[in-house]
């Protein structure tokens, strides 16, 4: 592969303090170094802007959940048709589009590293087939652990020192990369037919609440010394009032003591479906204002946005409870799913409209959360694709962020309870180019804690993404010619290789997924599997040694050794 | 009105997708442009003067744009898709999803015409001769959004599930229509002077949606629930209309004749009307 210089171009690099300025970044070998050969290929950059790859840390991507979404809307699909280009495979897009179209439209924004947020462990190796077919991009996928039969069983009998292995041998056994909760005891009760509402609601048979569960879970993830923290989706999403329990949430996981070189403990997931203050849908109103202001307090605390477009969209959560909810507000298609032993899943399609109240509030308060979070370090852009919208609009996120003139025009063509139930009118603040890039790139990098991406410093990865736009001369009344520029970037760099060029797929070379291996002494792992296989010749209809999933299903693979909590 | 004839070059067992045939694409061309136009056969892209023979004048304007296919094109799928204005005439049968997705404009067939004709149509006039296919104006697999407006008249006979999901808009069948006429109908109007099939209205909702049989009707659902015999007002300017604006004369003897109301679909506590002339 041929080395890469990009030439003049205004670099946003914040993890290196880089702001604006005419940096070139040197390229070889799939990383990037201090400086190249003579004879490297290079790439003239002038007036344009310099970021490291995007890396996006919550998306639905592949796996059961969002096939189970491809299955149930012929009519989405229809609606944007992919053909065969030079290099790339045909497919469909929109809400749930297919494995290839999502890498490649992915790279044409400039994104580089994408994570799945939900992987029902016993669906782990349909995921990891599905990235396998995901094109260019880096990814790595999140295994469901809040309503674990193995996490319940060890929160009630205390045993954390089993839940620490339980944690680490289920991240080795569906190469994942963090933990992820949805809706702690909630789904599990949702076997049942009933919720948990709060955390301190009873988790049925188990008599175990949901704070317990995001207690023991935070201290596992700590002690493993996991790159990431907890991925937590958290209890009572999508109702309104709901802002009390994420904030609590919060303060629960300030008790825990974060891993060395690192003070947050807790992430909170696609946070403005948790952000609702008012009694019911009718009088929903913003709770962001309370969040920011907690979140602003305190230092353990990361959360991403999940904003909402106005668009036709395919909503599908982990939280089986909520989306049945949904659709009885809805009445609209409905698959509910149910992994034994270990999760459940719902699917229903939605369109947020512009004349509907609360859809405007909700909008509101996704944009609110970003805004009003003073630290970009601690709120990164989403829209929980798809949930809140497809990832094809992240553009005009950014937009609506970096524009006050972007969100006053949204704002003219909705709904008037988003300027009565909503702050968003009276937020004058305007994201820079910097606070972008940590939104979108360094911040989520951070977070993750994958230390080779989302900057531009020796030894990181050659991840890079070029925009034709100029940042000295922009304006923020010219958001449209933002939103072109970030939506078919100008180049985008991946491990070296230019994919996109002028906003069209070039290459399309196979991604690396990622995963966390954690050291297990081998009496502990020993200890575990007695107790796992019995449990499993009980209960699983798949046999304990078939369960993990082996090495053929990732190709390339890059994995991310931990100590363990084990001296 | 400019006229540009098409005329086909003979069957193909292999269909053609051909939604270039639309006023709305061919208005404002050359013609030298409108014979390099693609059309899709198979998996290979061809232009269209490979399967047509291209003549006559285009107008500037697609609202001027008059275009007549003149022979067999029931090889030919998406004639007339989307189209918005214009006029479309099929001297002979059409193929499948033909005037799919049309808003505005007409579109008349001579022969007979396949399935997916003026699915989730939007406006527009489209008229058939002859028999049409299944899913005459129906949403698309998926879809909860059938036809949302305009007017489909066939003459002859159509197939099952005609306005599945229909929303709005009008539909008139002279001959028979078969199985799961109106099904997930939720608006809209349909008028059968031939006999309606069996599970008429299935899962409807109503929303102000009717299916008036003249012909009488196969079956009836047992969620249908009998209300009462009258013989509605609107129904009288109806059938005025149809007669008037659309030339359907037959539509004429059935004014003033007395119609038994249905309504259900009470499987999904649904409010649509089946109405079911008495006979004479």
């Amino acid at each position: 592969m041929k080395d890469i210089v990009i030439k003049g171009g205004y670099v946003y690099d914040p993890l290196n303090g880089i702001d604006g300025e005419k940096v070139d970044i040197h390229l070889s070998d799939g990383k990037v170094v201090e400086k190249t050969k003579k004879n490297a290929k290079v790439i003239d950059a002038s007036g344009k802007t310099v970021m490291p790859g995007g890396v996006d840390l919550h998306s639905h991507i592949a796996g059961s959940k969002i096939n189970i979404g491809r299955l149930m809307r012929p009519e989405d699909h229809r609606k944007d048709e992919v053909p065969k280009g030079k290099y790339t495979r045909g497919g469909v897009g929109y809400s749930c589009p297919s494995t290839f179209v999502t890498g490649y439209r992915y790279a044409q924004m400039g994104y580089t590293s994408v994570m799945e947020a939900a992987m029902p462990p016993l669906g782990a190796r349909h995921v990891h087939e599905e990235l396998i077919d995901t094109p260019i991009i880096d990814k790595a996928a999140f295994p469901l652990f809040g309503n674990n039969y193995f996490t319940l069983k060890y929160v009630r009998d205390g045993d954390q020192e089993k839940l620490n292995a339980f944690v680490a041998w289920m991240l080795r056994a569906t190469r994942g990369y963090a933990v992820k909760i949805v809706n702690p005891g909630g789904v599990e009760n949702w076997k049942w037919g009933r919720n948990v509402y709060g955390l301190d609601g009873k988790v049925e048979d188990y008599d175990i609440t949901p704070r317990q569960i995001v207690t023991s879970l935070a201290k596992a993830n700590e002690a493993l010394g996991l790159p990431h923290t907890i991925h937590l989706h958290c209890n009572n999403l999508g109702m309104p009032g709901n802002y009390k329990t994420t904030i609590e949430t919060m303060e629960v996981a300030k008790a825990i003591k974060p891993k060395k070189g690192r003070k947050t403990t807790i992430h909170v997931v696609h946070c403005q479906f948790n952000a609702l203050a008012g009694d019911n849908w009718m009088n929903v109103k913003s709770g962001a204002p309370h969040i920011a202001k907690y979140v602003n307090g305190n230092d353990h605390v990361t959360l991403d946005m999940g904003q909402l477009i106005f668009t036709d969209t395919t909503t599908m959560t982990g939280d089986g409870p909520w989306q049945f909810a949904l659709w009885n507000m809805t009445g609209n298609k409905w698959v509910n799913s149910d992994v034994e032993m270990e999760a459940g899943a719902g699917v229903v399609p939605y369109t947020f409209k512009k004349n509907n109240p609360a859809n405007t509030v909700q909008w509101g308060i996704g944009l609110e959360l970003a805004l009003l979070i003073d630290d970009p370090w601690k709120v990164y852009m989403t829209t929980d694709h798809p949930n809140g919208g497809p990832f094809t609009y992240y553009p005009k996120v950014m937009a609506w962020l970096m524009s006050r003139q972007a969100r006053t025009d949204t704002m003219r063509e909705l709904n008037k309870a988003v300027l009565k139930r909503t702050s968003l009118a009276n937020i004058y603040r305007e994201y820079t180019f910097n606070e972008l890039a940590i939104s979108t790139r360094a911040g989520t990098a951070q977070a993750l804690g994958l230390k080779d991406k989302g900057h531009l410093g020796a030894g990181a990865d050659a991840d890079v993404a070029i925009y034709d736009l100029d940042p000295t001369g922009w304006r923020p009344s010219q958001y449209k010619m933002l939103e072109k520029a970030f939506a078919s970037a100008a180049y985008t760099i991946k491990g070296g290789e230019v994919v996109v060029k002028d906003g069209e797929v070039v290459s399309t070379p196979l991604g690396a997924t990622h995963w966390v291996d954690v050291k297990i002494p081998s009496e502990v792992e020993e200890d575990l599997m007695k107790d796992l296989a019995e449990d499993f010749k009980k209960y699983y209809t798949v046999s304990l040694r078939n369960y993990p999933v082996e090495d053929e299903y990732l190709p390339i693979q890059k994995v991310h050794k931990t100590r363990g909590a084990w001296k | 009105m400019r006229k540009l004839v098409l005329k086909p070059k003979g069957f193909s067992k292999i269909p053609i997708e051909a939604e270039v045939i639309s006023p709305d694409i061919i208005g404002g061309k050359t013609l030298p442009e409108v014979k390099a136009l693609s059309v899709q056969y198979g998996n290979k892209v061809h232009s269209l003067s490979e399967f047509f023979d291209v003549g006559g004048r285009i107008a500037k304007t697609p609202d001027e744009q008059d275009i007549v296919v003149d022979g067999d094109a029931s090889h030919v799928k998406y004639i007339g898709k989307g189209m918005t204005t214009g006029r479309i005439v099929v001297q002979g049968d059409a193929g499948m999803h033909t005037g799919s997705q049309m808003k505005g404009g007409s579109i008349t067939v001579t022969g007979n015409i396949a399935d997916w004709t003026g699915a989730e149509m939007k406006g527009g006039l489209l008229r058939v001769l002859g028999d049409a296919g299944n899913l005459l104006g129906a949403a698309y697999r998926g879809s909860s959004d059938g036809m949302t407006g305009g007017c489909i008249v066939v003459n002859g006979s159509v197939g099952s599930e005609v306005a599945s999901f229909m929303r709005r808009g009008m539909i008139v069948v002279l001959g028979d229509t078969g199985p799961f006429t109106g099904v997930h109908m939720n608006g809209g109007e349909i008028f059968v002077f031939g006999k309606v099939g069996r599970r008429a209205g299935a899962q409807a909702k109503g929303n102000g949606g009717f299916i008036a049989c003249f012909g009488g009707i196969d079956e009836l659902l047992p969620t249908y629930r009998y209300d009462t015999t009258f013989t509605p007002t609107f129904m009288r300017l109806y059938l005025r209309q149809l007669a008037g604006n659309l030339g359907i004369d037959v539509a004429t003897s059935y004014i003033d004749k007395p119609m038994r109301r249905y309504r259900g679909d009470l499987a999904v506590g649904g409010n649509a009307e089946i109405l079911v002339a008495e006979k004479a």
